[in-house]
């Protein structure tokens, strides 16, 4: 019989920011909140935020260069994350400068001069 | 009146595994550093695929994919099994060729082009691409 728990948040007991799942081939356990996106991100050319989680704001930094801040910072600077351009045409898209509050991306032609362009980015780390 | 459940493992009624849990889209969960809450569905993945454009157009493992449309050199769309509820959502890729661009999205698929050292659009044994953003 199939079961149902209704519950507004999850805690780890030993240690509140750290529970455990089982793995699809169920021989293993994952950390749930090391496995969650702590952030994605998708904005316009000239960083107005599209569609986002726990990013509080894009700034504009000039010709294809953009800083985009969190809601609940990261833990460290080693936060992990991919970007993309969003366009129909050859741009590349760089996820760099990553701080506990933020992180840069740099998007550019095929020529490597710095272009405007839509981005996709997420990250994945510690939260604070 | 809201509920806390303190629980180090989640794994289905049987122990056997956690393919039957359901988490309910409000839920929120402790920050990895214990200051933070976020919601747990957010942070999920919705979509991820490996796929080959290269000798063979193949789907080498995924998640939330259906199927893939070749539409030529470099190009390919992910078909979704299960919608996402707008064409706004996140969704980075990568390439083991030289470099990849998002070419389009609707609620039913993502569509990526990758590219050769020449800036051509050029099939790659390799295509990584996730999706973030909101179900349907």
């Amino acid at each position: 019989m199939a079961s149902q728990l209704k519950v507004d948040t999850l805690t780890g007991v030993t240690t509140a920011g750290s529970i455990d799942v089982t793995g699809e081939g169920n021989s293993t356990t994952t950390n749930l909140q090391q496995g969650l996106a702590k952030a994605f991100c998708r904005a316009a050319n000239d960083a107005s935020l599209t569609n986002t989680f726990n990013i509080a704001s894009g700034t504009d930094n000039g010709t294809g260069n953009y800083t985009y801040a969190f809601t609940n910072n990261m833990s460290t600077n080693g936060s992990s994350g991919t970007a993309v351009a969003v366009t129909n045409g050859a741009r590349m898209s760089t996820y760099s400068n990553v701080q506990t509050s933020q992180y840069d991306t740099d998007t550019h032609n095929d020529s490597g001069t710095d272009t405007d362009a839509g981005t996709c980015t997420n990250t994945f780390g510690d939260l604070a | 009146m809201t509920s806390q459940l303190n629980v180090d493992t989640i794994v289905d009624k049987a122990g056997s595994g956690g393919t039957n849990v359901k988490i309910g889209n409000t839920s929120t969960y402790v920050s990895d550093g214990g200051s933070a809450t976020q919601n747990t569905v957010q942070g999920l993945g919705k979509s991820w695929c490996n796929y080959e454009t290269a000798s063979t157009f193949v789907n080498n493992d995924s998640f939330n994919v259906s199927s893939l449309g070749d539409f030529g050199a470099g190009s390919c769309t992910m078909n979704f099994t299960n919608n996402m509820n707008n064409d706004d959502f996140s969704s980075p890729a990568i390439s083991s060729d030289t470099h990849i661009f998002q070419g389009g999205t609707s609620t039913s698929n993502v569509s990526n082009v990758s590219r050769n050292t020449n800036h051509a659009d050029s099939d790659a044994a390799r295509n990584h691409n996730t999706v973030h953003g909101d179900l349907a």
